[in-house]
């Protein structure tokens, strides 16, 4: 175990300005989770969650450099804590670390205009910042659904993906320079560069770290001018095949929609019934300079037509739009106590992606495996590329009879919960192991964290996770940094 | 009128819960979470405070730093598709902690004060007037009322006594302290026909709390008068930049927002806006005690503020608002920042204020 006695408390306390520390029961708690469904589910059923020793707001590069020269020194265990936004876990806290939350560094440093670069602080929220350069004529173009609540750094820290990634990339695309405190409380910094030839991608190498490798301190990011315009379309398609043949037709073009969201049978009849009464939903939404949007929205409708899709107007995409994180605001309703099915209800999302030629088996063997032991399964295409695209399922099961009858507080429930439990892990279980066997990546955009560190070898091979062990072992020779997470360090320093 | 219901813990413990397992949406809306960067005072952490005294049935220390830490500027209300009450549940769970003797410093220098109005207004006030002016109990300009009101003559009472609505002690925990205000209040304007209430709080608590129609907050009634009003303001700003501040419980509480906006453009000023506006308004960081109980969070939220207006400004202009707190915390932070009826009266041909 982690500890951190009062005499490291008063350390900690001295590296960092006043009121920057806290060890207030309250605090401890909200930082005693992220997103993760399972953590809620556990919670739920009245577990105590571990939670750090101690929460610390640095305020800059220094502070952090100096909190992690420390923790190396004392072997205290440091959790990044974003937006806590995260659904693996990755935010998670060991038992006695101090969670090292990113949110007092906040500041949008400057606007590049020339290069079209805006330098960030970790702990902007994706929100703020779009507010930020909308006025003035910007946009970075990332719009996750939990863009309202996460971080940047967040966003680095697990290679997010918004909602209109097709035309802007993901987040490791956006990112030009990074400054970085590393675990010995060194400072790295990769100035913002177009492009760069000079040695390996020490920037790649810390994105998608999940703060196992350090913490980042500062991002570049790359900018757009905000679209003049916006068209909107919705279409069926006669299968989900057609439909994916749809986004590889148009991404081979060299069209880069901004959105491209084709739903299986299933989730369209599950959510989108409205719009169409058979076949599968596409929504496209092409944003940018108008010359250049009326011939994207002319060449998806005629792509459409030719796979043999149906023309449904503006309505579909619209109201995607209007409502495109309404999503997040009713993961409450189901898995709350006394949701919309009942208690002890599992729910939760997996995002896996493969090339076009692995793409169907890979769709077809994770949807039998999370069917084996939830009651639906929900899937569509959020992210297309020219070589493949991204599969987002959604998957739930209720807790069955026992938890109606038992009540909020009966004895029958916490069975139920263990139950639903039991199937929630099975599912992920089954989900990862065919995504592996299926040749597809474990994760597209939501990371690593608690939840996929078993597959992270399966994923990248014996050779790449022992190169990932090697490269940890080198820069965090103490496990301070995350420990846990991504199955690297362990949970006792060595 | 409706006697104030107060609810209890209990009563806002299914909202609570339901946000703690919502996804902190309107962390980026929250200026509180923004300046502290605490997850314990974002709405989520607040409600999942409120949740958890609801299951221990008893408050402690984390429920009382949680709950304290809310300006009630319902800007995560305005964002949240469930539709939850901020205040509602921080009212109920901070009168729970200072019963339980839990309630942090600053509590009672929040607390609503009686004060009896500006002599100008009670000397222009007709008795017996089917208008009643209520100026609240904060620095309201009850000399602007009394000349904004003469200049298109409006008779009008006004509530005499020294009193206090009760949202500010209500606010802040002191619920039976503040209930007894209303009621003393209730009592002073049972003959009105209609109350102007110059303070937006004040006017939001009785009109939607006490669920009295009669009452109009001041920038709706005056701009109501704009036929009369407006001749005798325009065009004596012509020229002049101005950015309006909506207060928070005269926009989001009330939904006004086109009313005081009327009333700048009637004077002939180019009303700029702030990057945050109308609905997505921020706040100064003084409402709901907030100033006292945590005032270096409360200083940087002023500052944001302060800078946003800045921002639109684009150098040196005038900032008009309704709200008392907010016109003071904005000069404060070296704005020039004035109160809506004093700025307006100002304006008035000489002689008239």
């Amino acid at each position: 175990m982690w500890t951190l006695e009062a005499g490291l408390l008063a350390e900690l306390a001295g590296l960092v300005g006043p009121g920057q520390v806290s060890t207030e029961p309250g605090e401890l708690a909200a930082h005693a989770r992220d997103c993760w469904p399972r953590l809620m589910m556990r919670e739920r059923a009245g577990e105590d969650l571990p939670r750090p020793a101690a929460v610390v707001w640095p305020v800059h590069t220094e502070e952090a450099a100096a909190l992690y020269r420390w923790a190396s020194r004392r072997h205290v265990a440091l959790v990044p804590f974003g937006g806590g936004g995260g659904v693996v876990g990755g935010a998670a806290p060991v038992p006695g670390c101090v969670a090292v939350d990113t949110k007092r560094m906040n500041r949008i440093v400057g606007l590049d205009e020339l290069s079209g670069h805006v330098v960030v602080q970790p702990g902007v929220i994706g929100q703020n910042l779009e507010e930020w350069l909308g006025p003035r004529g910007w946009t970075l173009g990332h719009f996750p659904s939990s863009i309202t609540l996460s971080s940047v750094g967040g966003f680095a820290a697990a290679r997010s993906a918004g909602q209109l990634s097709t035309k802007y990339g993901t987040f490791p695309a956006m990112v030009a320079g990074v400054e970085a405190v590393l675990p010995d409380g060194s400072v790295v910094r990769r100035r913002a560069q177009p492009a760069s030839a000079a040695g390996p991608d020490l920037t790649g190498l810390l994105l998608g770290a999940e703060g196992t490798l350090g913490l980042l301190t500062e991002l570049t990011l790359r900018v757009h001018p905000k679209p003049e315009v916006m068209a909107f379309a919705g279409y069926a398609l006669p299968s989900f095949p057609a439909g994916l043949a749809v986004l590889r037709a148009l991404l081979r073009r060299g069209l880069r929609p901004a959105v491209l969201r084709l739903y299986d049978d299933t989730e369209t009849r599950a959510n989108h019934a409205d719009e169409t009464a058979e076949g599968c939903l596409l929504v496209a939404v092409c944003e940018g300079w108008s010359e250049l949007v009326a011939l994207e929205d002319r060449a998806v409708r005629e792509t459409v037509a030719a796979h043999g899709g149906t023309d449904l107007g503006e309505g579909p995409a619209r109201r995607w739009h209007a409502h495109r994180y309404d999503v997040s605001y009713r993961l409450a309703d189901i898995i709350k106590p006394g949701g919309v099915f009942g208690d002890a209800v599992a729910v939760d999302t997996c995002e896996v992606a493969a090339p076009w030629g692995r793409l169907q088996p890979t769709y077809e063997a994770v949807r039998s495996a999370l069917g084996a032991h939830m009651d639906l399964v929900l899937c569509h295409a959020s992210h297309a590329y020219p070589d493949g695209a991204a599969l987002y399922f959604t998957f739930g099961a209720a807790g069955g009879a026992a938890a109606a009858a038992a009540g909020h507080d009966g004895g029958g429930l916490g069975e139920a919960e263990v139950r639903v439990c039991e199937r929630y892990d099975a599912a992920w279980a089954g989900a990862l192991d065919a995504t592996v066997a299926a040749g597809a990546t474990i994760s597209h955009h939501h990371g690593v964290g608690v939840l996929r560190a078993p597959w992270l070898a399966a994923e990248l091979g014996a050779g790449g996770m022992a190169m990932l062990r090697q490269v940890k072992a080198a820069l965090d020779p103490a496990g301070i940094a995350n420990p846990g997470k991504l199955g690297l360090a362990p949970e006792v320093p060595a | 009128m409706t006697p104030p219901h107060l609810p209890t813990i209990a009563d806002v413990r299914a909202a609570a819960e339901h946000c703690s397992y919502n996804a902190k949406l309107c962390r980026f809306a929250c200026p509180v979470a923004t300046a502290t960067g605490k997850e314990s005072v974002t709405p989520w952490g607040i409600n999942r405070a409120i949740a958890a005294a609801a299951q221990a049935g008893a408050v402690n220390g984390a429920t009382a730093a949680a709950v304290y830490g809310c300006t009630g500027c319902r800007a995560c209300g305005g964002v949240c598709l469930p539709g939850l009450d901020l205040p509602t549940h921080v009212r109920a769970a901070r009168a729970e902690v200072v019963a339980a003797g839990l309630a942090p410093p600053g509590v009672d220098a929040a607390a609503g004060r009686a004060r009896t109005p500006a002599e100008e207004l009670v000397a222009g006030a007709t008795r017996g007037a089917g208008t009643v002016v209520y100026p609240g109990c904060r620095s309201a300009d009850g000399a602007a009322v009394a000349a904004l009101l003469a200049a298109v003559d409006e008779p009008y009472d006004v509530v005499r006594e020294p009193t206090c609505c009760g949202a500010r002690s209500i606010d802040v925990g002191l619920a039976e302290r503040g209930l007894g205000e209303a009621a003393q209040l209730a009592g002073h304007l049972a003959g009105a026909d209609r109350v102007v209430v110059a303070d937006p709080h004040c006017a939001r608590l009785l009109r939607t709390d006490h669920a009295d129609d009669r009452v109009v907050a001041l920038p709706v009634f005056l701009a109501d008068l704009l036929d009369r009003l407006g001749p005798c303001l325009r065009p004596t700003a012509t020229g002049r930049r101005v950015a309006w501040h909506d207060p928070c419980w005269l926009g989001r509480g009330m939904a006004a927002y086109q009313e005081p906006r009327a009333l700048l453009v009637a004077t002939g000023a180019e009303v700029v806006e702030p990057a945050h506006t109308r609905e997505h308004a921020r706040c100064t960081g003084g409402g709901m005690g907030y100033a006292e109980v945590d005032p270096p969070a409360a200083g940087a939220i002023l500052a944001a503020r302060a800078a946003d207006l800045r921002c639109a400004l684009d150098g040196a202009a005038t900032v008009v608002t309704a709200c008392p707190t907010a016109a003071d915390r904005l000069r404060r932070a070296g704005l020039d920042a004035h109160d809506l009826s004093g700025w307006l009266a100002g304006l008035l041909p000489a002689g008239r204020l």
